[in-house]
């Protein structure tokens, strides 16, 4: 029997991340023995009940995965149908009203993360319900913002939540520039929020990390930041269209987990998300955005996750200040939606969720009826990253009390702001230590 | 901006989610009520986030969600949540970071909480991607539907029931297994 002390520390129930699942951390003396971040139910019912359904129905049917994340399921599924049938939507109104609705998304989704999910950890608050009671302008703000995004989402989308406007092809009704213009005074008072935000963000106390996994993210032809198309590139030398992903990607079956763990074939885990995307496209954010970044202090490189935090603030600002350009240029098409004839083929589509890389490939017959169906969410792919962030983080902490370790552990998950309600059905957290 | 009608109930869940759309379900068994009576009857799906939003303005709402309790499957539990949080046990289940009891106490933290907060839970037991309501919980369907009906006409004549009850009270009306009596019937 070992001498020394070894300890488990777990949580049951991670709490403030998207969806359930558990943590297992076990140590002997100051090494880490073990690292697992349990995942279990993948979307897998979802790529068997779109067997069958018409290549139309894929928006809709994908984007009851997530309640947080519908509008990247729409627009992996929209890219990788229109890619199948031979037809690429890259510019104009359509293209435009998409990168909008996928803006409305980012707000939404990263002012909840950033305030209520993330915020209290900083602040040390178990809990949003208890930070809210002492800070009630901070829980404000956030929400206000996200109301914003909600405001966008409802206006181009049908809806906020599993938004009824997306098609292949397009959308069934396109907004008159006058509807739009509705939405110029709520994003330019998030935009100001947001700007609050990062500078609010960057006076937070962050624990030291280095955390070095390859940075995955899209990268936009146009030369913007990344959301709604592009190739697939890397810090590393990765660099390939969307339809070569299963030749570089892997996905593994892992014993302690349901959901699938991908890593690149040549080198192993990568990340994707806020600080992938920021790292790669720095100079394609807008300049407002890259000014409040450098006011942060924070420059063109970030590979400390706990400030993460700060990188989805600059996104924050990225998304309100790029909805508004959208708006500023926007003619009503003629048309909402270009003609997309169905034949046979299989077709792939990659979209920046705001939490990562959401990558579908659909394999489709003459009459448009889907014959295969896959979709790797962003948190498949970052689970091996998260696992090995949160291994440096054990090791780096050690000597941190149970309770404190925990607490600096489930903090590391938070940072990846993982959706295992796409991933996933269930998470518990554990620490050993022997 | 106030909102045109005081009353509202809404109906929360998953509609892919087996007993976690009971919400969404009793919400559906009620749109004759939004149509007809002046109470505002909605669905919510997603994150418990967006209800604060919803019942902005709100004077009165009755919240309908799924609940793990440990109860028997298809138990409809009653809990006035005005001034009292909702009791762990009872949390409505839910898959995202913010669930209705979530919701309820950050709204309460914040201080924009509607002066009346009723949450009808239904015990559910299965809740696998891609089923539908177990065999349980569809039965419980019309039994809530009809008590949260009740309530809110109640709610909406001022006279509800609830208001000479103490606040924070909670009781399992019925089981939909049992013997067949009448939520009204079980009530305390």
């Amino acid at each position: 029997m070992s001498e020394v002390p070894t300890r488990t520390i777990r949580t049951d129930y991670l709490a403030r991340v998207e969806g359930e699942g558990a943590m297992y951390v076990e140590l002997e003396g100051d090494q880490v023995r073990e690292v697992k971040l349990r995942i279990y139910e993948p979307p897998r019912f979802f790529e068997a009940l779109l067997r069958g359904r018409a290549f139309t129905e894929a928006p809709d049917i994908t984007s009851r995965i997530c309640g947080i994340c519908p509008i990247a399921y729409q627009m992996s599924a929209v890219r990788a149908m229109e890619d199948a049938c031979g037809v690429a939507i890259d510019s104009g109104p359509i293209r435009d009203l998409r990168r909008l609705i996928y803006c409305g998304e980012w707000i939404e989704s990263h002012s909840l993360h950033v305030y209520l999910l993330h915020a209290p950890d900083f602040l040390g608050y178990p809990g949003f319900v208890e930070m809210a009671r002492d800070h009630p302008k901070v829980a404000e703000q956030g929400l206000q913002m996200k109301k914003a995004g909600n405001t966008v989402m409802t206006l181009v989308g049908g809806r906020e939540i599993h938004p009824i406007n997306v098609r292949v092809g397009g959308f069934y009704r396109a907004p008159s520039r006058r509807e739009l213009r509705t939405l110029v005074d709520p994003l330019e008072q998030a935009r100001e929020t947001a700007l609050a935000t990062v500078r609010w963000a960057a006076g937070l106390h962050f624990p030291d990390a280095t955390h070095e996994p390859e940075l995955v993210a899209l990268a936009d032809p146009g030369g913007g930041y990344p959301i709604d198309l592009g190739r697939i590139v890397s810090d590393r030398g990765l660099d390939i269209a969307p339809a070569d992903f299963d030749a570089h990607v892997v996905e593994e079956h892992v014993e302690h987990s349901n959901a699938l763990h991908a890593r690149i074939r040549a080198r192993g885990s990568y990340l994707t998300g806020p600080l992938a995307r920021y790292n790669l496209a720095f100079g394609q954010l807008r300049p407002l955005a890259q000014a409040a970044a450098h006011e942060a202090g924070v420059g063109p490189t970030c590979r400390n996750p706990f400030q993460s935090i700060i990188v989805r603030a600059v996104e924050l600002v990225q998304a309100c200040d790029d909805a508004l350009a959208i708006i500023s240029r926007y003619e009503q098409p003629d048309r909402p939606a270009v003609e997309v004839a169905p034949r046979r083929g299989v077709g792939h589509g990659a979209t920046e969720a705001p939490r990562g890389m959401l990558y579908h490939r659909y394999e489709i017959d003459d009459d448009g009826t889907i014959l295969a169906a896959t979709i790797v969410p962003p948190t498949s792919q970052n689970q091996l990253a998260i696992e090995e962030d949160l291994r440096a983080v054990a090791g780096r902490h050690f000597d941190l009390s149970d309770e404190e370790l925990k607490l600096r552990c489930e903090q590391a998950i938070r940072n990846h702001d993982p959706c295992i309600s796409c991933a996933t059905h269930f998470l518990d957290l554990t620490i050993e230590r022997r | 901006m106030p909102r045109s009608r005081s009353v509202l109930v809404i109906g929360v869940g998953n509609a892919v989610r087996g007993d976690d759309a009971a919400g969404l379900e009793v919400a559906r068994r009620l749109a004759d009520l939004d149509r007809e009576s002046g109470i505002e009857v909605r669905a919510h799906e997603g994150d418990g986030v967006g209800l604060l939003e919803l019942w902005d303005g709100a004077e009165a709402i009755v919240l309908v969600d799924s609940a793990c309790s440990g109860a028997v499957p298809g138990t409809i539990h009653r809990i006035d949540a005005s001034s009292a949080r909702v009791p762990v046990p009872l949390r409505p289940a839910s898959t995202h970071a913010l669930g209705v009891a979530e919701a309820i106490e950050l709204a309460r933290a914040m201080e924009t909480l509607p002066s009346t907060v009723i949450v009808y839970g239904l015990e559910g037991s299965l809740y696998e991607t891609g089923s539908s309501l177990s065999e349980h919980v569809a039965p419980a369907i019309d039994l809530a539907a009809d008590a949260v009906r009740r309530e809110a006409l109640g709610l909406l004549s001022g006279h509800s029931a609830s208001r000479s009850r103490s606040r924070g009270s909670r009781s399992a009306l019925c089981s939909a297994r049992g013997s067949g009596r009448t939520a009204a019937d079980q009530r305390e």
